[in-house]
């Protein structure tokens, strides 16, 4: 039964996919389905919730026989089977997909007016539902302007937990080690399942590891670096070279590698557009002896010496 | 990511929070009960079998689109055209797409109207599977009923609920009837005499699975 690909789900997409009414249906009772779940938040001693309590007269009054059916007897009871069978492997998160390549930027307008800014590299899923506006961060780092709607908070997942925001701005990379996240106008919820674990206000920003969070006030130059992406900028202030570059790489298909433990550890700083990683590889080589080679797969070797020099 | 399930999940949500809107919109456009129901199946089949679903977010706005079509089809292929009809269709100019959705909150008192009302079988049936979440056959077992009648309680209790929630728009269904207003034609009134009168606390939002 809850086999994800067992045969229940394969005959329901057949069944859903024969008739555009199949569809319909299916989707309408489904949707009445998942409203009912919302009994399940009542008190168990709710009136509505007792089995043993009679029907109201009023209601036994108006209870006739409808002149027909909105749904034939034959596709509710096929859609209720269904449900029945496979709610598991169905009812997972599902919505609208962005993504951006590498190098590329993207910004999307969603129906509620939020503007999403995509950097590169960057998976982000999107379900806008009557009661909430859920997103799921797969991969990357994007920004998110967040129309304001107090009915319909805006959930931004990121691994188990998730950023709830009414009406702000705010910025969350992902990156192997976790993620970043970084406030520039209101304040957001980190919440993990139904519990907040912690408020971010403008100028303030967390680092989310599974199911943890730490917060920390950033200086306005920390939240202009963190940012600076949506200028298709990379601020360096005192990075390592190692930092630099893996900065740069999340944007190039050929990357820049470090040959030399020495050359990794020498400190940079300056503006650089992210498309353009030569300019900075060329500021290199001027102030540091680095030279530069390229390997056999096109990726740019940064060596410890003066150019030319073995 | 499975393509069927996705074009599901796009219609629930892009597009049946909107089909209260659209029937009522219809409703001054038709003569009939029967030859509205028609007509709005039309229409979500239409909006279903729709090749671009990935690029439609505006749920509204799409709807009221595809009913226009289906009415100007409809008025070419009668010979006599009513003048009325064809200055209606600008009713079925969208206007927010925000307006007129069920809410959360909504949502749960309009569940809970129908399930009130409903007759004691159904309902016991219909609590018991929902929200005690037991099988069929348990449940046949303890009502002393064959698990094929259980199945019929079951399917009655969901095809109310499924039937209010295509009919209601926001604020627009009475406690009193159960259900939605009454589909009499003509103009609709907003009854908005049960907005936030909820006696118990309700959790939004969290309360989702």
């Amino acid at each position: 039964m809850r086999n994800p690909d067992g045969p229940e789900r394969a005959e329901a997409e057949r069944w859903v996919e024969e008739r555009p009414d199949h569809a319909v249906a299916f989707a309408q009772v489904e949707r009445a389905w998942r409203a009912a779940d919302r009994l399940k938040a009542l008190p168990e001693t709710h009136p509505v919730l007792d089995t043993a309590r009679p029907q109201p007269a009023a209601a036994q009054a108006a209870w006739r026989p409808t002149r027909r059916q909105m749904i034939g007897g034959g596709a509710l009871a096929a859609s209720l089977a269904m449900l029945a069978g496979l709610p598991v492997a169905w009812n997972r998160f599902a919505g609208q997909n962005y993504e951006t390549g590498i190098g590329e930027r993207r910004d999307v307008r969603l129906a509620d007016g939020s503007i999403l800014h995509l950097n590169t590299a960057t998976r982000l899923r999107v379900r806008l539902d009557a009661d909430r506006r859920a997103l799921d961060l797969v991969a990357g780092e994007a920004s998110f302007d967040v129309a304001h709607d107090t009915a319909r908070p805006f959930d931004v997942a990121v691994g188990a937990l998730t950023v709830r925001a009414v009406g702000t701005r705010f910025d969350i990379r992902r990156g192997p080690q976790g993620a970043e996240l970084t406030v520039t106008e209101g304040k957001v919820a980190v919440r993990r399942g139904d519990a907040v674990i912690g408020y971010a206000a403008a100028g303030e920003g967390a680092a989310l590891q599974g199911t943890v969070a730490a917060f920390a006030r950033l200086d306005a130059a920390a939240v202009d670096r963190r940012t600076a992406w949506r200028q298709d900028l990379i601020e360096l202030d005192g990075a390592t070279i190692a930092q630099a570059v893996a900065e740069f790489n999340r944007y190039r298909d050929k990357p820049l590698v470090v040959g030399d433990a020495r050359v990794a550890g020498l400190r940079v700083g300056g503006r650089f557009d992210t498309r353009d990683a030569e300019r900075f590889v060329a500021a290199l080589r001027q102030s540091f002896p680095v030279r530069t080679a390229e390997r056999a797969d096109g990726a740019t070797l940064l060596l410890y010496g003066a150019n030319g020099a073995p | 990511m499975n393509a069927v399930r996705a074009k599901l999940d796009w219609f629930e949500a892009v597009i049946l929070p909107h089909q209260a809107a659209l029937r009522a919109r219809l409703r001054r456009l038709t003569r009939s009960a029967d030859e509205l129901d028609d007509r709005v199946a039309e229409v979500l089949a239409r909006a279903y079998a729709t090749r671009e679903w990935e690029r439609i977010d505006a749920g509204r706005s799409f709807l009221f689109a595809i009913a226009r079509n289906l009415m100007i089809d409809e008025a070419r292929r009668s010979k006599i055209v009513a003048f009325e009809a064809i200055a209606d269709l600008d009713r079925l100019q969208s206007d927010s797409d925000l307006e007129a959705q069920l809410h959360a909150r909504d949502e749960l008192r309009l569940v809970q109207t129908i399930v009130e009302r409903l007759p004691p079988k159904p309902r016991r049936v219909f609590l018991s599977r929902r929200v005690q979440e037991k099988s069929p056959s348990e449940i046949a077992e303890e009502m002393g009923l064959s698990v094929s009648t259980v199945e019929k309680h079951l399917a009655r209790a969901v095809g109310h609920l499924t039937e209010a929630m295509a009919k209601c728009e926001e604020a627009g269904f009475e406690r009193g009837h159960g259900g939605c207003r009454r589909e009499t034609g003509g103009e609709t009134g907003r009854a908005a005499t049960h907005r936030g009168s909820g006696r118990n606390p309700v959790r939004t939002g969290d309360a989702e699975p």
